[in-house]
C-alpha cells in the first residue's frame, strides 16, 4: 500500500518506492513481531527455520527474475495463491 | 524443520521473483505444512520476514534506491498502526482471522494477474531498462 502512495504523492520512481517501502517494513515487521511475541504467538524456531533460508530464496528469485518470463510466472503464482486461499478457508 | 526450510526458500524465491511479500506464502505454508494455527502462523511469519527485508534493503541501499529518512519516517508512523493491527488480530477468532487473510491473498492474486495482463510496462517484466534514479 505504501508503494502507490509514494509514487502518487511524492513522485517516487517505482524502484525507489519499492525499496523505501521495504526498508520501512523492516521496522514495522520487527515491531509487530515483538508485539505478537508478547502475546506468545511467535514460534521462534519456526521463524528462524523459515526466515533464514528465505534469504537464499530471495537472492535466487531476484536472479531468476532476470531470466524467466515474468508475466507467465505472475499469472501462475496468482493461480496458486487463489487455490491456497480457497484451501485455507475450506480445510 | 525440513518443511519450514522449504517454506522459507519457496517464499523467498517468490518474493525475489515477483516482488510480493514472502508472508503471503509463509502463512499458508506454516498452516498447511507445520500445522500452526492462524494466530501463530501470522505472528511467526512476521518475524520470518524481518531477515529477508533487511537483506533486501541492504542490497537496494547499495544501488541508492532507498530514501533513508523517508523510510524511517514511514516505519515509525506505521508502528501505531502495527500495534493496533496486532491487538485486533488477537481479538479476532481464528476462523475470522483466517478468512481475512484468505481475502488478502485473493487481493494479491488479483493484483498480480492485473499487472501480468496489463499492456506492456509493469507486471514484473524487467526486460526494459529503467532509468537509474540518482539521489
Amino acid at each position: 500500500m505504501i508503494v502507490p502512495l509514494l509514487m502518487l504523492w511524492l513522485g517516487y520512481a517505482e524502484r525507489t518506492a519499492t525499496a523505501t517501502s521495504l526498508a520501512a517494513i523492516v521496522f514495522v515487521a520487527a515491531f509487530a513481531a515483538a508485539t505478537q511475541g508478547l502475546y506468545g504467538n511467535v514460534r521462534l524456531l519456526d521463524a528462524a527455520a523459515v526466515g533464514v533460508p528465505a534469504i537464499a530464496g530471495v537472492l535466487g528469485g531476484a536472479w531468476l527474475a532476470q531470466r524467466l518470463p515474468g508475466r507467465a510466472i505472475a499469472l501462475l503464482f496468482s493461480a496458486v495463491l487463489l487455490g491456497s486461499a480457497v484451501e485455507l478457508v475450506l480445510r | 524443520m525440513t518443511g519450514a526450510i522449504l517454506i522459507g526458500v519457496a517464499g523467498g524465491v517468490i518474493a525475489g521473483l515477483l516482488g510480493v511479500g514472502g508472508g503471503v506464502l509463509f502463512v499458508p505454508g506454516l498452516v498447511f505444512f507445520l500445522g500452526l494455527d492462524q494466530h501463530h502462523a501470522e505472528a511467526t511469519s512476521l518475524l520470518a520476514i524481518v531477515p529477508v527485508a533487511i537483506v533486501g534493503t541492504v542490497r537496494n541501499d547499495r544501488y541508492g534506491n532507498v530514501r533513508r529518512e523517508d523510510a524511517l519516517v514511514l516505519g515509525l508512523l506505521s508502528l501505531a498502526g502495527a500495534a493496533g493491527g496486532v491487538a485486533l488480530a488477537n481479538a479476532l477468532s481464528g476462523p475470522v482471522l483466517r478468512d481475512g487473510f484468505a481475502a488478502l491473498m485473493v487481493l494479491v492474486a488479483a493484483q498480480l494477474a492485473r499487472g501480468a495482463l496489463a499492456p506492456r510496462r509493469g507486471g514484473g517484466d524487467r526486460a526494459e531498462p529503467s532509468p537509474s534514479a540518482p539521489e
